[in-house]
């Protein structure tokens, strides 16, 4: 137990709500108490986003425990899905839900839900914030990406001749500090050495993007806090 | 209280049906209150047993209101407190002790429990108990829950009031118990008005310091000032205390009405009512008088959020001529609410709980002209070209009595002035 009085950094899931928020085309299901949808306003008056971000709480409540929330988490995923269309879903939980168990990732995976799954396991108390936005991007790319890893020991690709080099831009997302000041500040520096840009991502990239990671020749890991992981 | 149910005239919407509604809420948890509680207890410390969350979401609620040396904290579980919980409770009173230590002009410290410390349960009951004795004589540990899967918003306070009930000295004094946090202003200026009119025996709950608090027994009338006390109502009901039936202090009429609750029971004659409200009721009505050219016709929605929603849909309705089309609540208390459910005109779309996506459907299918609702709706909805208020603002803002009537409903002329003017 540690006395806090101040808190910098908020708990792991809020970190994977930045990642989703900052996407297209994902939604997140976080099995979580009502108070916990908070989190919203940090993108909606913080950061002025216009819209909510693509997170929908289960919202189980104390007379709710011990009867179903498992089925409310099936019921919440299924109506998200058909709501929503998603090409990702993800699914997670928060601090309070971790306790009971029902694995909202594991229930996701065995439902037809017309989209790709996405599991997320946040231990909300022994990481931070920034440890889930890097898991969940880290998740995300390895999730959709996984077919096209090559084996390991394949030598690095050459820098192609024949056209400029091409160089993903990752870890700009939702909620960071100066990040869209900075994505433009990075692309007119690259373009004076020669360099495209071929994707930022998570920031306005939906996982159809993130699919042509490969692509490029290189990877810029811009804010580490986020895309280390991911990157590494 | 329930005779006033029954009686119910056909034209009001107590009987009407309501919506209930299962699916997402999107409202705070009752640890919300402790951001205004600990303004108002000035010796009071709030201590959260919980996550990381709780920390967090108490943060942001509070937003730029906090002070330097704020007189709340968390204390966060960690894995090991996960792991046992004999630990754990020693874990907390050292915790609590360092808390002391720091802060000696502490009187009373609360321990609000949230939803992880309720799931281990971690007896905080408990823990109070045995605090109170290592620190009797000098610091007084309560305990009540505000987590999220027990409460929303300003139900912590009805919990946080209502664990002070026990505690109370015993008095057999005639006396007004006005119920709900106030800012000091405001409760000045009822002091004075009742003061006018002879009523001299006036207390309330929370009191300024949490050392001294109200007395109670069973020539206490309690007043509530705040639509989301039943607990505590029923609490000081246990203690012999007699609830006024009243609708609530908002705008020239609701806070009349509501003071003429009390004077009734204290043989004030109408007469001498009439000669002290006269005075600042017209200050009120013509503080209005603009603000209802601006509202009159209007619609307005509410989405459940702090339980204001049904009395102030009756004040913009009855005094500022708005329609309401859909008023939501967390959830309705009937015996705390039955004055103010008969006064709203019939047709309103009464709804309880929330599936906060059918109900923005809702909104959107409506278009009401302005929107109350919380902070994490309020943009995206403005980003639709619907005009919102923040209902967190009426909980933050003093809103109560015949001195803040027209500042009330300025809170929601605002957002309509302000996109009256981007139009142009
Ligand atoms: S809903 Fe529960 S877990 Fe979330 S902040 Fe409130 S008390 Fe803490």
């Amino acid at each position: 137990m540690k006395l806090s009085l101040w808190t910098y950094e908020g708990p792991p899931h809020v970190g994977a709500m930045r990642i989703a928020t900052a996407m297209r085309d994902v939604h997140f299901v976080l099995h979580a108490p009502q108070g916990d949808t908070y989190a919203d306003l940090l993108f909606t008056m913080i950061e002025r986003r216009d819209r909510r971000p693509p997170v929908t709480y289960t919202t189980f409540q104390a007379r709710d425990l011990g009867a179903d929330t498992a089925n409310l988490v099936t019921r919440t995923l299924a109506e998200a899905a058909e709501r929503y269309k998603p090409q990702v879903l993800l699914a997670g939980e928060s601090c309070t839900a971790e306790l009971i168990q029902d694995q909202p990732g594991a229930l996701a995976e065995g439902m037809d839900l017309g989209c790709a799954v996405i599991p997320l396991e946040l231990p909300a108390y022994s990481k931070k914030e920034n440890w889930g936005a890097a898991e969940t991007f880290y998740k995300m790319i390895r999730g959709l990406l996984a077919a096209q890893a090559p084996e390991p020991g394949t030598p690095m690709r050459e820098m192609p001749t024949d056209r400029r080099p091409k160089a993903n831009v990752l870890g700009p997302c939702a909620l960071a500090f100066r990040s869209r000041d900075d994505i433009i500040e990075i692309e007119r520096l690259l373009t004076l050495i020669g360099v495209d840009v071929h994707l930022i991502a998570p920031e306005g990239a939906s996982p159809h993007d993130l699919l042509t990671i490969p692509e490029a020749d290189f990877n810029i890991c811009l804010y580490p806090e986020v895309a280390k992981t991911a990157c590494s | 209280m329930a005779a006033n149910t029954n009686n119910t005239p056909v034209a009001g919407c107590n009987n009407a049906d309501v919506l209930r509604e299962r699916g997402q809420h999107e409202v705070f948890c009752g640890l919300t209150g402790i951001v205004w509680l600990h303004r108002k207890m000035q010796d009071a410390f709030f201590l959260v047993v919980g996550s990381r969350t709780c920390a967090h979401l108490i943060q942001s609620a509070a937003g730029v209101m906090i002070f330097a040396e704020p007189r709340f904290a968390t204390a966060i579980l960690d894995e090991r407190d996960l792991a046992g919980l004999a630990d754990c409770n020693d874990e907390l009173d050292r915790v609590v002790d360092e808390v002391l230590e720091r802060r000696p002009n502490i009187s009373t410290m609360f321990l609000v429990g949230s939803c992880p410390s309720e799931v281990i349960k971690l007896d905080l009951g408990n823990a109070a108990d045995r605090l109170s004795e290592r620190y009797a004589g000098r610091v007084r540990i309560l305990n009540y829950s505000g987590s999220g899967i027990e409460t929303t918003f300003t139900q912590g306070e009805d919990n946080c009031l209502k664990a002070m009930v026990p505690v109370l000295p015993a008095t057999p004094a005639k006396q007004l118990l006005i119920c709900g946090t106030l800012p000091d202003v405001v409760e000045d200026q009822f002091r004075r008005l009742f003061t006018a009119m002879g009523i001299e025996d006036v207390a309330f709950m929370p009191s300024r310091r949490a050392d001294t608090p109200p007395g109670v027994g069973p020539s206490t009338l309690i007043l509530l000032a705040q639509p989301f006390l039943g607990a505590t109502a029923r609490a000081l009901i246990g203690r012999g205390a007699k609830l006024l039936d009243a609708p609530y202090p908002f705008g020239a009429e609701g806070t009349t009405a509501w003071l003429w609750a009390a004077a009734v029971e204290f043989g004030v004659s109408a007469e001498r009512f009439e000669a002290v409200v006269e005075g600042p009721r017209a200050r009120a009505r013509k503080a209005l008088t603009p603000m209802r050219e601006a509202l009159a016709g209007l619609t307005v929605t509410f989405l459940p959020d702090s339980q204001l929603e049904v009395p102030l849909a009756r004040f913009l309705h009855a005094e500022c001529g708005m329609h309401a089309l859909e008023v939501g609540t967390p959830y309705l208390d009937r015996q705390i609410l039955a004055g103010e459910l008969d006064a709203l005109p019939a047709g309103v779309r009464l709804s309880e709980g929330q599936h906060v996506d059918r109900q923005l459907d809702r909104v959107y299918a409506d278009r009401p002209d302005l929107t109350v609702c919380g902070l994490g709706l309020a943009n995206p909805l403005d980003a639709r070209g619907l005009r919102t208020k923040w209902s967190i603002e009426l909980v933050f803002s003093p809103v109560h009595g015949y001195e803040q009537a027209g500042d009330l409903a300025e809170l929601f002329v605002r957002p309509l002035a302000r996109s009256d003017r981007l139009a142009v």
